[in-house]
């Protein structure tokens, strides 16, 4: 008895030893030594500080080995290691902010959820095509935004009580609210929008696929009373007629939706829609 | 987000004066509105819009940003170079119909004359006409042929079909195919003068 306690008492003295021999002994075996993975990114960079300077690509290699799977944990890694100048927008890191929106390859993407290619080629960064840049990879989105606060992005409701809102729901059929299903994703990344050639040469006239998508998005909210309203705003050379149907926004965005179909929707709906307001008006 | 929305909605425009009126209702009206009644009426959300795009170009213009590169650094897809080309041959076709009939008028002798010079054209020796011939007839069919059929798949999406990535794919590789084919079918036909 008094020897099994002695023992006791000797082994939770030495209680830290047992774990630390495991530890140290498997530390040293378990490491194998890697050989670095290297891997070359070209990134763009522009610093407003020096305007005169022209924007150039500067070079970086990170060890893929020692780095998360996606672009921007290489990014991060870069600005944390190597160099803090680097800039770019980033939040979330899932998908879903859509504040880390750039060119990768020749292609708009987010950078939280692209996979870094691993072949031997260096990946190009390059901010978001034809947008003025504020620094590095940071371009200036307010345009983008004016104009999808133009389309008016929320419910409107013709003859309501000012008392009345908030008190009752604003029912609505599963067959309706299905129709909103690939519309109200979006997260306003901006990938497609500046991704069109029409928006490249026309972004202070043409809406671009992601504001046009959205204001499809209210036409067609069974809640919303205000549809000819948001249809009369598309009318016009150039508020959705300067989409040449490249389809160059399906083919980036992100979360996988269509806007170049939701401009076609669009674009049907005001098939005809000039007769039937000479119609109406008379 | 959504409560944003409609807070800003709620400023621009739904306010109804009237309901002012009793001192229950002017309890629960918030004293913006009432603020609202005596001043001018205040901007519509377009105006707040347009009014921020254009302090955004003037900005942008005073600071001398860079506009990020696009064309250059733009890798090219099927549906984009297909969409390209539709215009490229569009515009093509009306360039060659002008600049055509400009020679002819310029020419002293008539196109017959060119097609004949064509045929009989040897050079070391091989009879080079007809393959020459058959490459003039191909170039002239297929922007033709492209545009047409690429055409009607214009015309799908106008009626919403076809919008799908696969499908555009799918569509775009058949309208390429096909139209070099019909191409070729076309550049082979060889006129015989009737006897």
């Amino acid at each position: 008895m008094a020897s099994s306690r002695s023992l006791m008492k000797s082994l939770h003295q030495n209680y830290a030893l047992i774990p630390f021999i495991q530890a140290r002994f498997c530390q040293t075996a378990a490491a194998p030594a890697l050989h670095p993975k290297l891997k070359k990114f070209s990134i763009y960079r522009y610093d407003p500080d020096k305007p005169n300077k022209k924007p150039a690509l500067q070079e970086y290699e990170v060890d893929l080995n020692d780095c998360g799977p996606m672009v921007l944990d290489a990014l991060i890694k870069i600005k944390n290691e190597q160099d803090p100048t680097l800039t770019f927008r980033r939040s979330c890191r899932e998908g879903i902010c859509g504040s880390c929106s750039m060119n990768i390859n020749g292609a708009n993407t987010l950078a939280c959820i692209c996979k870094i290619d691993e072949g031997s080629k260096a990946t190009k960064i390059y901010p978001l095509p034809h947008m003025y840049v504020i620094k590095d990879l940071v371009p200036d989105m307010n345009n983008f935004y004016a104009q999808y606060r133009f389309i008016e992005p929320y419910l409107k409701k013709k003859d309501e009580n000012e008392a009345e809102i908030g008190t009752k729901p604003y029912f609505q059929s599963p067959e309706d609210r299905a129709k909103l299903d690939g519309l109200y994703e979006c997260i306003l990344c901006a990938c497609c929008s500046t991704s069109c050639p029409s928006y490249w040469w026309n972004s202070d006239k043409y809406l671009g696929p992601a504001v046009l998508m959205q204001a499809y998005r209210w036409m067609v909210d069974s809640r919303d009373d205000f549809q000819h309203e948001r249809l009369e705003k598309m009318r016009g050379a150039y508020a959705a007629y300067k989409c040449h149907t490249i389809m160059n926004c399906t083919r980036v965005c992100p979360k996988g939706l269509n806007p170049g179909w939701a401009i076609g929707e669009i674009k049907r709906m005001l098939q005809g829609y000039g007769e039937y307001k000479a119609e109406q008006a008379v | 987000m959504a409560m944003l929305f409609r807070v800003a909605g709620r400023h621009y425009g739904l306010l109804s004066s009237k309901q002012v009126s009793s001192p229950i209702m002017s309890k629960l009206v918030p004293m913006a509105s009432v603020k609202a009644l005596t001043t001018k009426p205040p901007k519509t959300i377009q105006e707040v819009a347009q009014g921020e795009m254009l302090d955004f170009w003037k900005k942008n213009e005073t600071l001398k940003r860079p506009i990020s590169p696009h064309l250059t650094i733009w890798r090219s897809q099927l549906p984009m170079t297909l969409s390209f080309f539709h215009r490229f041959t569009g515009v093509a076709m009306i360039c060659a119909t002008y600049v055509f009939s400009w020679v002819m008028l310029a020419s002293p002798v008539d196109y017959q004359w060119y097609i004949t010079f064509l045929k009989d054209l040897h050079i070391d020796g091989y009879a080079v006409g007809p393959s020459f011939l058959f490459l003039a007839k191909f170039i002239i069919a297929l922007p033709f042929c492209y545009h047409c059929i690429n055409g009607v798949r214009h015309l799908a999406w106008d009626l919403g079909k076809g919008f799908d990535l696969p499908t555009l794919y799918r569509t775009g590789y058949f309208v390429s195919v096909l139209s070099i084919l019909v191409a070729l079918y076309l550049a082979s036909l060889s006129f015989k003068a009737p006897e």
